[in-house]
């Protein structure tokens, strides 16, 4: 596998989307070139950092207690 | 999403029930809310529409299948609920100008790495660097918030939330080849959104690689050069969402 074919599995890579051979042959092409790996490495990081700032944000107490009474009410 | 059928063993006992569901469901309140924010985009629609999606599943508790996904479904509501009820609500926001993305362009150039990394001076400087020194959680959510609807919600059901190709497809109802080509895009448009967020918060410099980010700041409309364009400037392309990052001045 090349570059640019490794770039094309990119998405599939980091999301888990391909088969088994597809996965060993990017690790190896990884292995073997720098430059993917450290892109392939940024663009991991940058999906992490959009998980986590999202995550991040708090949920109002107002909103569980009117679950609550959701609850209560059906 | 797999149902039970309206004669096919509805939960009689209430108390059970209930008790099932504050086990089961109650605990992903944190995350329906952190995915609604990003759907909604502020405050008082996301509790609402997180509201709605509990009364509901609240109501069809009895069709739900134990033992199956219970945080699939949970999101297969809140995706319809928001896309029924509240996205007509929601005032889009502003169709950027962006290149658009060539999906024959396979090569990488143009993402945000390779804006980080091409021609650029202070090219020893690690991305990873860059990446967690000069981009906050504030411009991430807000790069998310300015993504069109449709890529939007793949971009957060899969990187938000991780969900897989097959759940997303089964929750926005396309085919899994859609959800790939949107994730592919959506995914092209943050990073571009990402980028000239910092141009015009002066974190980062436009880079003769890319004409792209001269054109889009020199089409501000009073000529400035993106030297001169700020944090807070009202030079974007198109104009900007008010919430976010308070306004600060230009740090040069």
């Amino acid at each position: 596998m090349n570059c640019e074919e490794s770039f094309e599995k990119l998405y599939g890579f980091l999301d888990k989307d391909i088969d088994g051979l597809t996965l060993t042959q990017i690790e190896i092409h990884l292995k073997d070139c720098r430059p993917c790996w450290d892109r392939f490495e940024f663009e991991k990081r940058l999906k992490e950092r959009f998980r986590k700032s999202c995550h991040k944000e708090v949920c109002p107490e107002t909103l569980l207690k009117k679950i609550k009474d959701i609850l209560e009410k059906y | 999403m797999a149902r039970r059928g309206s004669n096919g063993g509805a939960m009689t006992d209430v108390v059970a029930a209930r008790q099932l569901f504050e086990k089961e469901a109650v605990p992903h309140l944190q995350e329906l809310y952190a995915s609604a924010m990003r759907l909604a985009r502020n405050r008082e629609s996301a509790e609402d529409l997180v509201s709605e999606v509990y009364a509901r599943a609240w109501k069809s508790f009895a069709q739900f299948q134990p033992g199956t996904n219970l945080r699939a479904w949970l999101y297969k509501i809140l995706t319809n609920t928001y896309i029924n009820h509240y996205r007509h609500k929601q005032r889009q926001p502003p169709i950027l100008e962006l290149d658009k993305p060539d999906d024959s362009e396979t090569g990488g150039g143009g993402t945000l790495y390779d804006r980080i990394t091409t021609g650029r001076e202070d090219k020893a400087e690690n991305p990873e660097h860059v990446l967690s020194n000069h981009f906050l959680d504030e411009d991430l959510k807000k790069a998310i918030d300015g993504l069109p609807e449709e890529f939007r919600m793949a971009v957060v059901l899969c990187d938000i939330q991780n969900f897989s190709y097959q759940d997303i497809a089964e929750m926005l109802e396309i085919p899994i080849g859609t959800v790939r080509s949107r994730l592919w895009r959506g995914r092209r448009l943050l990073q571009q959104i990402l980028w000239k967020q910092a141009i015009e918060a002066g974190v980062v410099h436009p880079s003769s690689a890319f004409p792209d980010d001269h054109l889009s700041s020199a089409s501000a409309k009073d000529g400035q050069t993106p030297q001169n364009i700020g944090r807070g400037g009202n030079h974007a392309p198109g104009k900007k969402e008010s919430h976010g990052k308070p306004q600060e001045n230009p740090s040069r």
